[in-house]
């Protein structure tokens, strides 16, 4: 019965509509995953000598077992935002005959060989090799195995606290809040955790019936699950927390004022604050902020063509983030737009107005660079007004070749639904151009010729704006069918 | 209201829809039915400019709909969710379907009225996203907006599937009770439910128009011969 389960798990990946239409992304994603497992055993090979080198008169493997009780953190907030159990995958075998044990088994192991439980396998296994086999003997073997009850451990911790964050999100806040204090005090030397969990470590992989102890965590966590799920294995319960109660955003009314336009971006704010991905782009978009920190930390000289870059980027990043999808965002309700009396006019001319609002805010708020590098403002200014009158159109013309329909209801990470060519595409000219004319401008005439030019460009878009917009609807009118009907399909 | 001339829709070469002609005057509440395939929908997304025909033209009002967007400021219509805007509230569905006719909060609101007992109590003040509803209560929520701002022309796929008697009936009434001069296009299953409402019914079968009736006594009958094989 496993196996055909199993087997009819493989079957759906592999006749899922985005696995085989999406060929080119699953490559990319393919070349990615393995350039990181690359990674990993290059990093477990030289490992040793990484620790030597910050730690010269230390023994690597200590200070390895030290760290690993930050990588075993790290891992469980990872797994905590990025693992999902795939309870839904069951779904459909309720009806059958099947024992429900079984079925609360089957869930569980499949869900262990995931790129959480093997990457770190991937620097344990040569670190193994290398450093504790040839000093600790038999007790590299009783180590690694130690170290895997406690990959696994952490397997079933993330998804028992990921549950109970579910119901009751209070003692979970606290866990965390708990975690980076005791982290905190770590770090500082006042508690010696890590140095203990370190030891203990050691110790361990000479003892190895202490072996017993992870083991027995791991059963019971286990077992806890397998409770857990065994009682819970009904419709409502597996779905639980899917519904919420709608959020008043009746504040916004005042947007109605504004006419089609206004109601159009009140509805936009309904769609990133009720949906989770084009909410969690929104709030990265505010972290992006701090990005002209980490570029220009060693200071402005000579980085002129970057700060170009720079002020682009963080002005506009909401911009890129959210308008790159646009039009697939309205896929589950592409028919309505099309329908009702809103002009893809009106449509691109509310993005307009939203696009413009969100980059006068990052301008507001990166005024405050002012501070850390004077002259930055300028260029800020600079890529504001390239953004509003350049990029914006730019999305506008490549969101019509959007046909890739987005499920609002999916998370964010990792999450490649409506990516297509379109979206690699834009990414040159919104990035490379305003860097190029400033080059080429500032070659002729200097730092602020080359800053005009750009913003002298953004005015010349802002003020052709319904000319442009009109061309706009003219290309959307000749891509309207095939949008349509490509929305339409999964 | 609809003049249809030589429209023919194919996919990859085959024809799923052929009609050399077809007209439906003001005020008409026409109905639609076939089996599976038979091309309602597909003629329905036509007359909507949903998808291009492969061949002929669609008028309304004596305007081409594929060539000017006048149609919609008098047309209401609900063909699947698509037509929904799930992330909202019903009440915020109907205030921004409405907002497009120029129909304030309290307009939208009285003109919603009339939809109690469909309603059921179940769709409005219930702080709850249209995707959260069940299939049938989403379907009345189509309904309701297609109908809103009293829009001359209203074209409804499949209204009465997937809702429960009471609402059946309600449904009818409220379509019996539309403006002389509104125009009501609707396809369905069920004959007895399209023979109840409408004037005329056209059967289509394989893309092709097979009957065109004016509806009388024995039009159900004529009917259910006719879908008897």
């Amino acid at each position: 019965m496993f196996r055909k389960l199993l087997s009819l798990d493989i079957l759906s990946r592999v006749r899922s509509p985005f696995w085989q239409k999406s060929i080119g992304i699953n490559v990319v994603l393919i070349l990615l995953g393995i350039y990181l497992m690359l990674n990993f055993l290059v990093l477990g090979f030289v490992l040793d000598e990484v620790i030597l080198h910050f730690y010269p008169d230390a023994d690597p493997f200590q200070v390895f077992n030290r760290f690993f009780l930050y990588y075993l953190v790290y891992d469980l907030i990872m797994r905590f935002f990025m693992q999902n159990l795939p309870v839904t995958a069951i779904k459909n075998y309720l009806l059958l005959p099947i024992r429900r044990s079984k079925l609360v088994h089957y869930l569980l192991v499949k869900s262990v060989p995931t790129f959480f439980n093997i990457s770190p396998f991937l620097f344990l296994f040569p670190f193994l090799y290398t450093t504790v086999i040839p000093n600790w003997g038999v007790a590299a073997w009783v180590w690694i195995a130690l170290c895997s009850l406690l990959i696994l451990i952490n397997h079933w911790l993330s998804i028992l606290l990921k549950r109970s964050f579910m119901i009751r999100p209070l003692p979970a806040i606290g866990l965390v809040v708990g975690i980076l204090v005791i982290a905190y005090f770590d770090f500082q030397g006042v508690l010696p955790f890590s140095e203990g969990f370190g030891s203990w470590i050691e110790w361990s992989a000479q003892h190895a019936w202490s072996l017993a102890i992870p083991l027995l965590i791991f059963i019971a966590l286990y077992y806890t699950l397998y409770r857990l799920f065994y009682n819970n294995i009904y419709l409502d319960k597996l779905m639980r927390g899917e519904q919420e109660e709608a959020s008043d955003m009746r504040r916004l009314e005042w947007l109605g004022r504004f006419g089609k336009v206004g109601r159009l971006i009140q509805l936009d704010m309904q769609l990133i604050r009720r949906n989770k991905r084009p909410r969690v782009m929104a709030t990265m978009s505010i972290f992006f902020l701090l990005y002209p920190l980490i570029v220009l930390q060693d200071g402005l000289e000579n980085k002129m063509g970057i700060a170009v870059f720079v002020a682009v980027f963080t002005t506009g990043l909401f911009m890129i983030n959210y308008g790159q999808f646009m039009l697939a965002w309205e896929s589950s309700f592409f028919d309505y737009l099309r329908v009702r009396q809103i002009s893809i006019k009106e449509y691109f001319e509310s993005k307009f107005y939203l696009f413009g609002l969100a980059t006068s805010i990052a301008l507001i708020l990166s005024m405050f660079y002012a501070f850390v590098y004077p002259i930055l403002p300028l260029f800020f200014l600079a890529g504001a007004l390239f953004n509003m009158g350049v990029s914006t159109f730019i999305l506008m013309f490549t969101s019509t070749y959007n046909v890739r329909k987005i499920d609002l209801g999916k998370g964010a990470f990792m999450n490649w639904e409506g990516v297509g060519a379109s979206q690699f595409l834009l990414i040159i000219p919104i990035m490379i151009l305003p860097m190029l004319i400033y080059w080429l401008f500032s070659l002729w005439g200097g730092m602020y010729t080359g800053l005009a030019a750009i913003a002298i460009l953004g005015l010349i878009g802002i003020l052709l704006k319904d000319p442009i917009l009109n061309a706009l609807a003219r290309q959307f009118e000749r891509r309207k069918y095939i949008m349509t009907s490509s929305f339409k399909k999964d | 209201m609809i003049q249809i001339n030589n429209l023919s829709k194919a996919y990859g070469g085959h024809v799923v829809l052929q009609v050399p002609e077809l007209e439906i005057p003001t005020g008409q509440s026409f109905g639609l039915v076939g089996n599976n395939g038979a091309g309602k929908t597909t003629l329905f997304s036509l007359l909507l400019d949903l998808i291009q025909p492969h061949q002929g033209e669609v008028l309304i009002r004596d305007i081409k709909v594929n060539e000017s967007s006048d149609w919609k400021y008098f047309t209401g219509a609900f063909l699947d969710e698509s037509f929904l805007i799930g992330f909202q509230t019903p009440e915020e569905y109907f205030e921004f379907t409405g907002s497009l006719f120029g129909l304030n909060r309290s307009d939208v609101f009285q003109f919603l009225e009339q939809f109690e007992v469909l309603f059921n109590g179940e769709i409005l003040g219930k702080k709850k996203y249209i995707r959260d509803l069940s299939k049938g209560n989403q379907k009345k929520v189509g309904i309701a907006a297609a109908l809103l701002g009293s829009p001359d022309l209203v074209i409804l796929d499949e209204p009465f599937a997937n809702l429960d008697p009471t609402s059946q009936i309600r449904l009818k009434q409220l379509i019996r009770e539309l403006d002389d001069q509104q125009t009501v296009l609707i396809s369905s299953h069920d004959l007895s439910h399209v023979t109840e409402v409408c004037e005329r019914i056209v059967v289509l079968e394989k893309g092709e128009v097979i009957k065109d009736i004016f509806t009388q006594e024995d039009t159900l009958q004529e009917l259910e011969t006719y879908f008897s094989v």
